[in-house]
């Protein structure tokens, strides 16, 4: 106990009599780096410390009644606070919906892009030069997949040809082999350069909807002539691959190979060159010779 | 002090936040009274109690949502509760006081003619009147709601040693007051 503790002035002695009420003397003995015991001197050393202390105890008690409130006035009050919080939760689930709205319009109007630029991108690349008819009745729609692409979610829309057929769609032998031949100017290859002399691709997973233009039926002046290609090999499945023979019948060399759909059936044509003319040979998807044309 | 128990105020309010207005109602109701009455205290008068307390609650309904359980649901409410009574009385503090009002003010209130619990409520509003807003706050936070110090700090925004300061002024200015009326009580009685 410190006798000779100096008195307090009267505000510090209200805020140290009013933290030791609130039982914080402590902290404010840890704060100024003193014993508590040395602040409480300090208060018993003021004149007329119990008495104010009393007071403020007095005060406390008052401030600590809590204020009238009419429970009608309160009732209504938090009636209209609940009606505020489900305004707002019903605005907030409206603004998710809207927002989840906009997601999925957007990712439908991707994938719809998407599907169209595939079709586009399918459409070019499988019409090579030919003119993209809008519709060729003999030839069947069907939106079979690739086989590269299987597994893949995008639809081939109707009209986008299969990238096998690659000649387009023929009703004349003449005008395939025609078509074979002026391909073959721009993609003539030898045989060694392709997988092993082999048809590059499967028969029968598209057709085409590339046409040739419309006086083309007039040039149609073949008789087809059917033989059995003895070189060919069926792989026995729905999509044979044959292979390609490494010669013509006249000896000539094996240039180029291409597919294309002939009266609404895949076909695989093999051009060879010879010193004079080039040979084209037109066989089924079971590998069978329908047609061997000379063009000059 | 609140009653509530603070787990129980903590499920109450999640359950609000996820759209149960039921529990929304109950959580509001356990405290209602005391943010009323911070809001009172902190504004020293009826009528802008009333209106802070509406937008106190308006305030705890909508951002219920917000309140991420960290700390106790009542420390967050009297911190939205505090807030909107501070925001009224400085609104108020702009707004034109009328000339009536100020002849009303001054005159001082009859106390014969008033019984002791509203002469009491008069004392407390007069005296903490004599304070700014924010000391009442303190004051409000700590005697009304109970919270320690440390909480007030947090929720005022000041370090522990001004709210004790500020608690200190708001009850010396209170029992300023009433040791005045007990003095010129004891003066009247013959």
């Amino acid at each position: 106990m410190n006798d000779t503790a100096p008195p307090l002035e009267p505000e510090e002695l209200d805020e140290l009599l009013s933290a030791e009420l609130d039982s914080e003397l402590d902290a404010v003995a840890r704060e100024r780096h003193v014993p508590t015991e040395t602040l409480v001197a300090r208060i018993r050393a003021t004149p007329g410390a119990a008495e104010r202390r009393a007071a403020l105890a007095a005060a406390r008690d008052v401030l600590a009644e809590t204020p009238d409130f009419d429970d009608l006035v309160s009732a209504r009050i938090r009636a209209k606070a609940v009606r505020a919080a489900e305004a707002e939760q019903t605005a907030r689930r409206k603004a998710r919906a809207r927002r989840r709205n906009r997601v999925f319009t957007g990712a439908i109007g991707i994938a719809a892009a998407a599907v169209v630029a595939v079709a586009i991108a399918a459409s070019l690349s499988g019409h090579g030069n030919h003119t993209v008819a809008a519709s060729a009745p003999e030839s069947p729609r069907r939106t079979a997949a690739h086989p590269a692409a299987t597994g893949s979610s995008l639809v081939v829309p109707p009209n986008a040809p299969a990238p096998e057929a690659r000649l387009g769609t023929f009703t004349s032998l003449r005008l395939l082999a025609l078509a074979a031949v002026d391909e073959s100017a721009t993609h003539k290859y030898s045989v060694a350069g392709t997988s092993s002399g082999r048809v590059p691709s499967a028969l029968g997973s598209g057709s085409a909807s590339a046409a040739l233009p419309a006086n083309s039926a007039s040039r149609d002046q073949d008789g087809l002539s059917q033989k059995t290609a003895p070189a060919f090999t069926g792989n026995g499945k729905a999509l044979p691959t044959c292979s390609a023979p490494s010669r013509a019948p006249t000896g000539d060399p094996l240039v180029f190979t291409t597919s294309a759909t002939y009266q609404g059936q895949p076909v695989v044509v093999f051009v060879f060159e010879g010193t004079r003319a080039r040979t084209v040979e037109i066989v089924d998807r079971a590998c069978r010779v329908l047609n061997v044309q000379s063009i000059g | 002090m609140p009653d509530a128990d603070p787990d129980h105020d903590t499920a109450l309010a999640r359950r609000a936040a996820a759209g149960d207005t039921a529990a929304l109602d109950q959580v509001l109701g356990n405290h209602m009274a005391l943010v009323h009455g911070v809001c009172r205290r902190v504004l020293g008068n009826a009528d802008d109690a009333l209106d802070a307390t509406q937008e106190a609650l308006l305030a705890i309904a909508r951002k219920i949502g917000t309140f991420d359980g960290r700390s106790k649901f009542s420390t967050w409410a009297y911190r939205v509760a505090t807030n909107a009574a501070l925001d009224e009385a400085r609104r108020r503090n702009r707004r034109p006081v009328p000339t009536d009002d100020v002849a009303e003010s001054a005159r001082a209130p009859d106390r014969a003619s008033l019984d002791t619990g509203v002469a009491d409520r008069l004392d407390v509003d007069a005296a903490l009147e004599q304070l700014p807003p924010e000391y009442r706050a303190a004051v409000a936070l700590r005697d009304l709601v109970g919270m320690d110090y440390a909480e007030i700090a947090d929720v005022l925004g000041i370090p522990a040693g001004t709210v004790r300061s500020r608690i200190s002024r708001g009850r010396a200015a209170l029992a300023d007051l009433l040791g005045n009326r007990e003095t010129s009580s004891e003066h009247q009685t013959p």
